[in-house]
């Protein structure tokens, strides 16, 4: 038995080895003439001083979809949630900050979890620029979080000053068309909202188990969509 | 255990081996310019159905295009850019780049006026097919009139009625009725003058793929043109389906040279950095266009000195300039060479047909019809722009600028250098030998860089300051300036000074290094024929109407279990007209149908 296991893993990596031999295009042409289109400016990295500015602190692999569809891949990307700025680090240049306008989605393909950022309007959020919002879920209600960071305390350490920075998200539902914005993740923060709808949700969600994460808000909006489309009018 | 992993080892080799031929056989690897690409053994070829066997100078030839591939799996990307020549054994009179929706494409073709009586060429191809010999392009050789060429001295006559080949026109439909595929039902065979004329076509083999199948139809006069068994340019008429395997059986170059990609999501644009015929290998070059706002795009020359661009679709129809950045290698005869896709290596030798009196008949018939339709100016094109210029991306540098200054504002300056010391905070200009420099102050650090920025005029790359030096405050609209490390892909300049004149300066200043100035032909427009509409009730059209070709629709989709219907109207040209429908299924299988009708009064 073992044997025949060991002569299907020699098939199986023989063939994987090949499968990836055939490219059936200038892949990497496509990629430099999207690269071209990403235009910004050197990025000073405030992070030394401003701790927590970034949605993640550290490089993600990611990738960029500018406003035209183009596909730029392979690159290292940041998200400043303070500045809604998008970073990404360059061999050459080091930082860049792109310019906002020409992305319209970006991934960030971090070891747990793949985020996609979507530009919103932002006349959608009733803000004066557009803001790249995390996107969760889309189907009767559209789900996206908006992950702002906003200055939280103020540290004194080694003679220095630091300015600490906290997650400050803004939870954003498309519900027939209307613009629903929440600050929390919590079963409260909808009824508030919903409060007509507060009963028809609790008996719904009766043996829904305690909101303790962001997950458990997400999933919880997602068992409550009809409740949600049927009241919003 | 040792046994199992000398089991493993074995098989790993062996397969290996075997593998080994297996893609020695299938793949033809070939090394790109600037990486290592392997490519899957795939065709590209095209089919062109055209709308009519000969051509008066002055007329538009139609066509619908065609591209198949021999690997119809999903994966595989076929071209979406098609390139059209129409050539003389002079060279190229007529060259066209069109976009394929889906593999398909379809247009128009101006015949210029002054074309003599000849034999012309007519070729399609993709820029992947140009890896193969010129033979695998489509050609099909077209007879083309001069509207007053009446004594055709250059063509032999026969004019023995005896030796004439006459034209048994049941005979063609009888033979085309054996390749047909596709079934063309009429209500009736003849039709009055300015009739409607109702078409329907059938599909009823369940081998062909209904989704996605695509026709073109044309109705056009049988003429003694149509019979290619007498006539020593049997090319003249070809069978589509002659066509379609000729293509298919090879009769290419098995083993190509991947040179040309295909082209998928632009036009590439390739060229050569040489200094007398020396390669010039990692120069940055540049492209743009005079716009009102900083534009460029950018590649570097590999070890051959060679370089691409994919060209971004806003600079098709544009007056393009190509130079480059920086000319590091410092030689004085470096020079740009850009490849000419419609350069075939080929060359085209035509072979006029012997005319019967029947043919020079048709002829001079056609160029009376031809004439008259001028005078009334009957023949109708509409042309279509299709959104192509939608979402694309405008290569600029800089989205926002810094500042922002306007020198019409401020008291009448005399050259750049006084503009620059008084209305362009954080900008100096100094004199060095080799003349003036520019330096903008870092925003962020307060000093100045350390190079100089990159300079634009009129939204196109300068070599130096030095060119703009005599601009007075009355020759500038505007002023742009970011002072601030900008990047653009791997690019990143110290600054950027973006002067926009009033009169299009761009236009007469010199640049010092190697340039070009260049123009790649916007994607052609669709073209259809419009037809003119008989109702009764309408108010009578009392000009002429001599079409011979009755109808033309490049873009019909065969809906499956449906009705396929067709409705045009009779001129009033009596003669009798063949229905000339092709197309392709869609799993590649190649459709026509024929039918004859007869125009009478």
């Amino acid at each position: 038995m073992k044997k025949y296991i060991i002569i299907l893993i020699a098939i199986v990596l023989n063939r994987s080895i090949y499968a990836q031999q055939a490219v059936l295009n200038d892949s990497s042409e496509l990629n430099n003439y999207a690269f071209q289109l990403l235009t910004g400016e050197k990025y000073n990295d405030p992070g030394y001083k401003f701790l927590n500015i970034y949605f993640k602190d550290y490089w993600i692999p990611g990738k960029v979809i500018l406003s035209d569809g183009q596909q730029v891949s392979n690159l290292s990307l940041k998200y400043n949630g303070f500045t809604n700025q998008l970073v990404m680090l360059s061999n050459k240049v080091g930082q860049i900050k792109i310019d906002n306008q020409a992305v319209s989605e970006f991934y960030l393909y971090d070891k747990e979890q793949t985020c996609h950022f979507i530009n919103i309007a932002g006349s959608k959020l009733n803000l004066e620029t557009d803001v790249f919002c995390q996107f969760i879920f889309s189907g009767k209600i559209d789900l996206y979080v908006y992950r702002r960071i906003k200055p939280n305390a103020i540290s004194y350490r080694d003679n220095g000053m630091f300015q600490i920075y906290a997650s400050k998200p803004i939870y954003v539902l498309f519900i027939n068309n209307k613009t629903i914005l929440f600050n929390q993740a919590t079963q409260k923060a909808i009824y508030i909202q919903f409060p007509y709808l507060k009963e028809q949700i609790q008996q719904k969600t009766r043996h829904h188990k305690k909101i303790k994460n962001e997950n458990d808000f997400f999933i919880f909006l997602k068992e409550i969509e009809d409740i949600l489309v049927g009241g919003v009018k | 255990m040792k046994k199992n992993f000398i089991i493993y080892l074995v098989l790993l080799v062996f397969l290996n081996t075997m593998h080994s031929y297996q893609l020695e056989a299938q793949l033809y690897s070939s090394r790109s310019k600037s990486n290592n690409v392997v490519y899957t053994p795939y065709f590209e070829s095209i089919n062109v159905h055209i709308d009519k066997d000969l051509y008066i100078a002055g007329d538009y030839l139609f066509f619908k295009l065609y591209l198949i591939s021999s690997d119809t799996s999903a994966d595989i990307q076929m071209s979406e850019y098609a390139y059209i020549v129409l050539r003389s054994s002079d060279g190229n009179i007529v060259k066209s780049a069109v976009k394929l929706e889906k593999g398909k494409s379809f247009g128009s073709i101006y015949i210029p006026d002054t074309l003599k009586s000849n034999v012309y060429q007519f070729l399609a191809y993709t820029n992947y097919m140009r890896n193969f010999e010129e033979k695998s392009f489509f050609h099909k050789n077209i007879l083309i009139i001069n509207r007053f060429d009446k004594l055709l001295k250059d063509f032999s006559v026969s004019d023995s009625v005896l030796n004439e080949h006459r034209i048994v026109k049941d005979d063609i439909i009888q033979y085309q009725n054996k390749v047909s595929n596709l079934k063309i039902e009429l209500e009736k065979d003849s039709f009055n003058v300015r009739e409607k004329i109702k078409i329907k076509i059938i599909c009823d083999n369940p081998l062909f793929s209904h989704a996605n199948s695509n026709i073109s139809i044309s109705v056009k006069e049988i003429n003694p043109f149509i019979d290619s068994k007498s006539d020593p340019n049997s090319h003249l008429f070809e069978s589509f389906l002659k066509e379609d395997s000729i293509r298919k059986n090879g009769n290419i170059n098995s083993d190509p040279t991947i040179d040309f990609f295909p082209e998928t999501k632009g036009i590439y644009l390739r060229g050569r950095v040489s200094n007398n015929d020396q390669s010039v290998k990692d120069e940055c070059l540049y492209i743009s266009t005079p716009d009102t706002a900083a534009n460029l795009q950018y590649a570097f020359s590999d070890s051959q000195g060679n370089f691409q661009f994919l060209l971004n679709n806003y600079y098709l129809g544009k007056d393009l300039i190509l130079k480059l950045r920086n000319n590091s290698s410092g030689k004085e005869n470096v020079e740009i060479k850009i490849e000419d896709k419609y350069n075939l290596k080929s060359r085209f030798v035509p072979v006029l047909p012997k005319l019967t009196i029947e043919m020079k008949k048709y002829i001079f018939n056609c160029q009376d019809i031809m004439q008259i339709q001028k005078t009334y100016n009957s023949k109708k094109v509409v042309f279509r722009q299709d959104n192509i210029n939608e979402n694309i991306s405008f290569p600029l540098v800089y989205k926002y600028p810094t500042a922002v200054v306007f020198p019409a504002r401020f008291i009448p300056l005399n050259d750049f250098k006084e503009i620059a010391e008084n209305i362009l905070m954080g900008v100096k200009m100094t004199k060095e030998k080799s003349g003036y420099e520019i330096y903008i102050a870092n925003f962020i650090t307060k000093t100045y860089f350390n190079y100089q920025p990159e300079i634009f005029l009129d939204g196109v790359p300068i070599d130096n300051i030095g060119q703009i030096g005599g601009l007075t405050s009355n020759d500038i609209g505007r002023i742009a300036i970011c002072n601030i490390l900008k990047v653009k892909g791997m690019l990143n300049f110290t600054g950027v000074l973006s002067v926009f004149s009033s009169k299009n300066q761009i236009n007469s200043i010199q640049f010092n290094k190697p340039f070009n100035k260049l123009k790649i032909e916007k994607l052609s427009e669709k073209a259809t024929y419009e037809t003119p509409i008989y109702e009764k009730s309408k108010n009578q059209d009392f000009s002429p109407d001599f079409r011979q070709l009755l109808y033309w629709n490049p873009n019909i989709s065969l809906k499956p279990n449906e009705e396929n219907k067709v409705e045009f109207y009779a001129s009033d040209y009596l003669s009798e007209y063949l229905i000339e429908v092709h197309g392709y299924s869609g799993n590649g299988i190649p459709l026509v149908g024929y039918a004859k009708i007869k125009v009478y009064h």
